[in-house]
């Protein structure tokens, strides 16, 4: 067997294992980093984005045009419980993780009872490709892609605009920030609604991949949640990367060995190890000195 | 002189929960003028400022700036009608770079051009801020911070600024430039200013007046030749 493509297959199946924990932990990631919230029904939002996008593809919409409606649906779906129930919530961590616990059933039950227990499937689009023994599916470049391109609009969202220096003076001292004319209302509502659009458009993306049915967002919600606490909310950006990139560095040649039951069990064990040598989480690792 | 006045306060009171801490304080600070509010350690020199921007209630009482009722608005509005505020403590915000708070303050100024012009006004009186300014504010001094935070608000705009306590826990040769650009921007700006603080020298250097507070309310109004009498300003911080 040629070296290579071995290489190159690893290196795919890391960056498809690292791509899919960037989709599902982004939007959560957004709402405890920025927040303090820990938003359990995220993955009913990441299921509400999955909705849509089989329900316009059913009504005839091309796969791809749905993608901006998962994100506009999950960014009203966000609104609309920060205006009910978050925003009475701030720094009660307990009342809020009960609190979108409760959502999340409600929502997934409510999916049930409207829409019954499957939607159908959405056609993986594209083909594969196949290089040296190994087969591609393009469908998963491409989730690669967008993952990369999610983090990358995130950070140039926070560290150029306005809204992002407004969203983060807010994090980090809502008091102060009001003192310089910063509603801190509008960002809290603002972030919430953000990272709940971004949850509903990771459903959407990665709906292609999976059976689309009411419970659907349980098995986002762990590696979610494995990512956000190994990466640590102190910095979104490398607290996602780093976490994502070393759980997928761990998962894939153990997956690839021994199988991915091994695979995922790997990297439960390297959660564990990880939180344990770094209990603030990765991103509190100064690779490039300050920061 | 004909000056007017620019905040005014009419037997203001607030507190936490049911503690009331301030206690009916009526202050009148007019246009270009540096007003000290004096007094020792929990008077609810803090507090008071607090209700004028917004952050604490009024439960009685009347605040004005420019003759408008700006009573119990929310913090941001207050800052957007030109009230500046430099918290104690500084109230930095520790992941955030010198230039990006400066950015942050000046959002207050849809002008660009003004903007700039205050930049380049902050970094003439803090030279050490332009030094700094892609440094993390977390990792500043305690007198930079004060800087900093002093730039934060000036980069905004305000017609008045509210300093707390811009003294503590900073050296005193920091204190001394600090009381500088205190008079520098009053009198390039036209700015009016409370400032409070516990550091004689200081207070005697930079305000035209001031008011002495005791248990939430004030007790004198030390004139300008009194702020000049360090010893009487001695007595009145530390009885
Ligand atoms: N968040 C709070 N909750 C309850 N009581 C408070 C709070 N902050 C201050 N107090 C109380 O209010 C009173 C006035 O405090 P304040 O901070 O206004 O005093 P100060 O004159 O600014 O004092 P210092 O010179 O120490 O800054 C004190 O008795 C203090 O204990
Ligand atoms: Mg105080």
């Amino acid at each position: 067997m040629e070296i290579a493509p071995l290489i190159i297959s690893l290196v795919y199946q890391a960056l498809t294992a690292g791509a899919f924990l960037v989709l599902c932990s982004i939007g959560l990631m957004i709402v405890l980093g920025m927040m303090n919230i820990i938003n359990l029904a995220h993955g009913e939002i990441m299921m509400i984005g999955a909705y849509v996008a089989s329900l316009l593809v059913t009504e005839g919409l091309p796969f791809f045009l749905t993608l901006p409606f998962c994100f506009l649906v999950g960014v009203l779906v966000g609104l609309v419980i920060e205006f009910l129930f978050i925003r009475y919530l701030y720094s009660r961590i307990l009342s809020a993780l009960v609190l979108t616990w409760g959502l999340g059933l409600i929502i997934a039950q409510g999916a049930l009872l409207i829409y019954g227990p499957f939607l159908p499937s959405i056609k993986i689009p594209f083909g594969s490709i196949e290089y040296g023994g190994f087969t591609y599916s393009i469908y998963q470049l491409f989730l690669i892609f967008v993952a990369a391109l999610l983090v990358a609009l995130i950070y140039f969202i926070l560290q150029k605009t306005e809204l992002g220096l407004k969203a983060r003076a807010t994090m980090q001292n809502p008091e102060i920030a009001s003192t310089i004319g910063i509603n801190r209302k509008k960002m809290f509502s603002i972030t919430f609604a953000f990272g709940a659009g971004l949850a509903a458009l990771a459903g959407g993306v990665l709906a292609p991949t999976t059976t689309i049915a009411p419970f659907m967002g349980t098995q986002f919600v762990a590696p979610a949640f494995i990512t956000v606490v190994v990466g640590g909310a102190t910095n979104i950006i490398t607290g996602t990367l780093y976490s994502a990139g070393s759980l997928a560095a761990i998962r894939t040649p153990i997956g690839m060995y021994l199988g991915s039951f091994a695979g995922t069990v790997g990297l439960f064990f390297a959660a564990l190890i990880l939180i344990r040598l770094y209990p603030n989480g990765l991103a509190s690792i100064r690779l490039f000195g300050r920061r | 002189m004909n000056q007017s006045s620019v905040l005014t306060t009419q037997d203001v009171c607030s507190g936490y929960g049911t503690a009331t801490v301030v206690r009916d304080i009526s202050v009148d600070i007019l246009t270009n003028e540096i007003v000290g509010i004096i007094g020792r350690n929990g008077v609810g020199k803090s507090t008071f400022v607090k209700t004028l921007i917004g952050l604490i209630r009024a439960s009685n009482g009347k605040v004005t700036l420019f003759g408008n009722d700006i009573t119990n608005l929310q913090p941001e509005l207050i800052a957007r009608k030109g009230v500046g505020y430099v918290p104690q403590g500084r109230g930095i915000f520790p992941g955030m770079t010198v230039n990006e708070h400066l950015l942050l303050g000046g959002y207050l100024q849809r002008d660009s051009k003004k903007r700039s012009k205050f930049n380049k006004l902050i970094f003439d009186l803090f030279p050490i801020l332009h030094e700094r300014r892609s440094q993390m504010a977390g990792s500043l001094s305690g007198g930079q911070q004060e800087m900093l935070a002093i730039g934060r608000a000036l980069a905004g705009g305000p017609e008045i600024l509210i300093l707390d306590e811009p003294s503590e826990g900073v050296q005193p040769n920091i204190v001394g430039q600090i009381g500088e650009a205190i008079l520098n921007f009053r009198k390039q700006l036209n700015l009016s200013i409370i400032l409070i603080d516990q550091n004689a020298s200081l207070i005697s250097n930079t305000v035209d007046r001031a008011y002495a507070v005791e248990k939430g309310s004030v007790v004198a109004m030390l004139d300008s030749d009194a702020v000049r009498d360090e010893e009487k300003l001695s007595k009145v911080l530390s009885i």
